[in-house]
């Protein structure tokens, strides 16, 4: 029998076996009666000989088939192609949420690094003080007060008559430790600063400010005393709680 | 005759593959990126809303308002979460932190608007501590024009001596609020004495209503 002959007759009973599984034990059987052949020809065999004699060695194609055919359990290959189906559909399903969060992520930690910069379009016109106050907050949430300018607005007061106010504008970063987390920003009212300056007719103590799911920017307008040295920041959500004075520097000759 | 144990490779390539389901499944739940099931949804919003996490009291799915509801507790508060399926699977469609009251019982209130379910679905949920003997909680119309209507009780649960409760009533809901008479859910539970350790009126509407 020639080996062209035996690993077709190798095939038969391998009916377990994909084609490309087949092609792969047929490349190997192939490979090995090469080998037995080359060395009985070295050992002075004629080709056609040493051939026959590597093919016969490897005894019957219908056995060896069997036996290999029963390597090939048909339940591992279904498990490896249904396997094989629900990793891809669940590496798209992932793709753009992990792509969202891994966006999401790099902002967490570029507005973490210089929180100053996303902050600077809402203090514009304003002689601004960087600061570095960090609190931790709920549930792994960093609570940075990264900003300040003090501002006067001319406003009427209650009486309609136009008053001079001071407030402070201070902006906060808000973001988790895990940048892969959210931030506790459902209830959107944490931190609030204590003042007991009056309201103005317009200068709201919100000042604005933009967020996602993972960081937030906020800015408030407080309204202070002239000249108070500090104002109070109260952090207080499911049982974390903090206070934190934040220095207010005038800069202006106003200072107390 | 040594060969290559075909076999093995076949089962060892279904067990790589089936371990790269597994981390990966890990991998998006863990982080909540894909919401697999809808206890993620409590996940969500234990993050968002800054209570940290929660023990799962009671699930339930609500066929009215189409959503799952879970109720997770910690020491510091109660947290109600809605999950609603959509491309990501399972998401938070709202909810209702409340924190937990240091002298007694406590008690949120939630509502879920659906004009396409033709549905507005009120859930009462609280905590006793010490044991409950009962809750019995209605709905109350402000203008008293209209009877009681009794809530359902989901969910009734003592863990580690506390009660936990969970009560839900649906009504007809188009829309269209000039004709929506006005709730107020009602709560009254039993400790384990017998004594009334709560009796609350909710006048105020849930401030995290969403529309499904």
């Amino acid at each position: 029998m020639e080996k062209a002959d035996f690993l077709s007759a190798l095939a038969v009973p391998m009916e377990n076996a994909s084609p490309r599984e087949l092609a792969g034990v047929q490349t190997e059987l192939g490979d090995h009666i090469a080998d037995h052949a080359a060395d009985l020809e070295a050992a002075g065999w004629s080709a056609a000989d040493a051939e026959a004699a590597a093919v016969a060695a490897m005894g019957d194609p219908a056995e060896v088939g069997e036996a290999l055919n029963r390597e090939f359990s048909r339940f591992w290959g279904a498990v490896s192609r249904w396997a094989a189906i629900a990793l891809i559909l669940l590496i798209v399903a992932a793709f753009l949420p992990v792509c969202y969060s891994c966006v999401d992520a790099a902002q967490s930690l570029a507005w973490r690094i210089n929180p100053q910069k996303p902050m600077a379009r809402y203090f514009k016109g304003l002689d601004t003080t960087p600061l570095d106050i960090r609190c931790d907050g709920a549930d792994g949430d960093v609570v940075r007060f990264a900003m300040e300018a003090m501002t006067t607005e001319t406003l009427p007061d209650e009486n309609g008559v136009e008053t001079e106010w001071d407030a402070a504008v201070i902006g906060v970063c808000i973001y988790d430790k895990n940048p892969f987390r959210c931030i506790a920003n459902y209830l959107d009212e944490q931190p609030v600063f204590l003042t007991d300056a009056p309201y103005t007719n317009g200068a709201e103590r919100s000042g604005g400010g933009m967020s996602t799911a993972w960081t937030a920017i906020r800015i408030y307008r407080v309204p202070v005393h002239r000249g108070q040295k500090t104002v109070t920041a109260q952090y207080d959500l499911f049982g974390t709680y903090f206070t934190v004075e934040v220095p207010l520097y005038w800069g202006d000759g106003h200072e107390a | 005759m040594k060969h290559k144990k075909y076999g093995s490779t076949r089962r060892s390539t279904a067990l790589k593959l089936l371990a790269g389901i597994a981390l990966l499944l890990a991998f998006v739940s863990m982080t909540n990126m894909l919401g697999l099931l809808p206890v993620n949804a409590l996940r969500q919003l234990e993050q968002t809303t800054g209570t940290g996490h929660t023990r799962v009291v009671c699930g339930y799915h609500d066929r009215e308002a189409g959503v799952w509801i879970h109720l997770g507790e910690n020491d510091r508060a109660l947290l109600l979460s809605a999950a609603g399926l959509n491309l990501y699977g399972w998401w938070e469609n709202g909810g209702c932190p409340k924190a937990l009251s240091a002298d007694g019982a406590t008690m949120g209130y939630y509502t879920i608007s659906s004009i396409k379910r033709q549905a507005k679905v009120y859930y009462v949920f609280g905590k006793v501590p010490g044991g409950c003997a009962g809750v019995d909680a209605v709905l109350r119309e402000a203008g008293g024009m209209a009877p009681d209507l009794a809530m359902e009780t989901p969910c009734f649960k003592t863990v580690d001596g506390d009660c936990y409760f969970l009560c839900r009533a649906a009504v007809a809901y188009d829309g269209n609020m000039e004709n929506y008479p006005h709730y107020n859910p009602t709560v009254k539970a039993l400790d384990a004495a017998g004594k009334v350790a709560l009796d609350e009126t909710l006048g105020d509407p849930a401030v995290f209503t969403s529309t499904g």
